[in-house]
């Protein structure tokens, strides 16, 4: 197979077809990804002299993970942070590495993967490496044919916790692949002490100009929603809320799905579902 | 060692104060002190850390000892784009042992 404009959802897809055919073959269980040894396997599938020749664990402090080469460039070690969080999160880490193998070790020599927050300052090249990095990793770990196979309700976060199981992932990534293969207008929204840290959109919710511009500013949870509400920990399901509160400009006659998940460590974990009419730009003095 | 935005954090939780009541007690918004936790962009005076030691009981040195230092020659140092620069020297120093080791 040929590495020549392999994007990361074509790759992971290649992937995916061998690793299924082999769980078959070998009644062995196809989720989740053991990632540490499809890593060593992976020069194989693809016929590459390079292989990743080792999988190894550094808990150093600040770091998330790297793949290196040696001088030669003939073998490469992929290294990852096990203590960075919980297992989903390690899992994730690892497979965005592989995903620099399989995508970008022609083109740079050396992977170290950055926080969230040093996100926002990389260049644009780099960015977009790393999201190219995510999305393998993405489809690795929760192909789209299997995910949807799973999608046997109307969406709420216990579905999206039985995803987020199933393949060994956090929340947030089960989340996000959801978000990126809905049609519906739903936002996705982390926040701590009672601001946003980061938000994510749908692709009809970002159109419909229902989006949190966390780089540029910092923006205050609304009081009146769920997430502001320190009395409720947990809403799995979802509460009736108000568009308004969330979103100004929005039809005051009309109420969003809001879901909540809260925790010490990782802060309140907010799903926000609009109803498929809605549209929340403010209105154009112009109009 | 810890970021400013961690230090921060850590002692405002261990003072058991809100954002609230420290942005109260220190004369900071509380917008602003969200902001020195969790994102690094932030570039604080000396005065308002200042406010903010003598309210969570430290010295305002604490905040800024582990500054950016002045990058390594290494060529790993290079190689190494991104947030290795703001790894501290430990850390640094613990990763480039391991790589050395990959031969």
């Amino acid at each position: 197979m040929s590495s020549i404009n392999l994007t990361g959802p074509k790759a992971a897809n290649q992937i995916n077809k061998l690793l299924m055919a082999f769980t078959e073959a070998h009644h062995t269980s196809r989720f989740p990804v053991d990632v540490a040894q499809l890593a060593v396997d992976c020069h194989e599938i693809f016929g590459w002299k390079d292989p990743i020749a080792e999988v190894r664990s550094a808990n150093i402090p600040g770091f998330e993970g790297c793949l290196f080469p040696n001088d030669e460039k003939s073998k490469w070690l992929l290294l990852f942070n096990e203590q960075l969080g919980a297992l989903g999160r390690v899992r994730f880490t690892q497979a965005h590495e592989l995903g620099h193998y399989v995508l970008h070790r022609k083109t740079q020599d050396l992977f170290q993967c950055a926080s969230a927050a040093d996100m926002r300052n990389l260049s644009k090249d780099v960015q977009n490496i790393e999201h190219q990095a995510d999305e393998f990793a993405s489809f690795l770990l929760m192909p789209l044919d299997d995910f949807r196979k799973q999608l046997t309700s109307d969406i709420n976060l216990d579905l999206i916790a039985h995803c987020a199981n199933r393949y060994g992932v956090s929340l947030t990534a089960a989340a996000l692949k959801w978000l990126s293969q809905t049609t519906q207008k739903a936002v996705l929204i982390v926040s701590s002490d009672g601001f946003i840290n980061w938000s994510w959109s749908s692709d009809t919710a970002t159109k419909a100009g229902a989006f949190f511009k966390t780089r540029s500013a910092t923006i205050e949870v609304p009081s009146g929603s769920l997430a502001a509400d320190v009395s409720v920990q947990h809403e799995r399901s979802g509460k009736n809320v108000r568009m308004s509160v969330w979103f100004p400009h929005a039809d005051p006659g009309l109420s969003l799905t809001e879901m909540k998940i809260s925790s010490e460590r990782y802060g309140v974990f907010t799903l926000l579902l609009l109803p498929s009419i809605a549209n929340v730009w403010p209105t154009s003095r112009f109009a | 060692m810890a970021s400013l935005g961690e230090k921060l954090r850590d002692l405002r939780k261990k003072k058991g104060l809100t954002l609230d009541k420290l942005a109260i007690q220190s004369g900071l918004s509380k917008s602003y002190i969200w902001e020195l936790e969790n994102r690094d962009s932030q570039k604080p005076s000396a005065e308002k850390l200042t406010a903010l030691a003598d309210v969570l009981g430290v010295a305002m040195s604490y905040f800024i000892e582990d500054d950016v230092r002045a990058p390594q020659e290494r060529h790993v140092d290079e190689a190494f784009f991104r947030n290795y620069q703001k790894l501290d020297d430990t850390s640094k120093e613990q990763l480039r042992k391991i790589l050395e080791t990959f031969k």
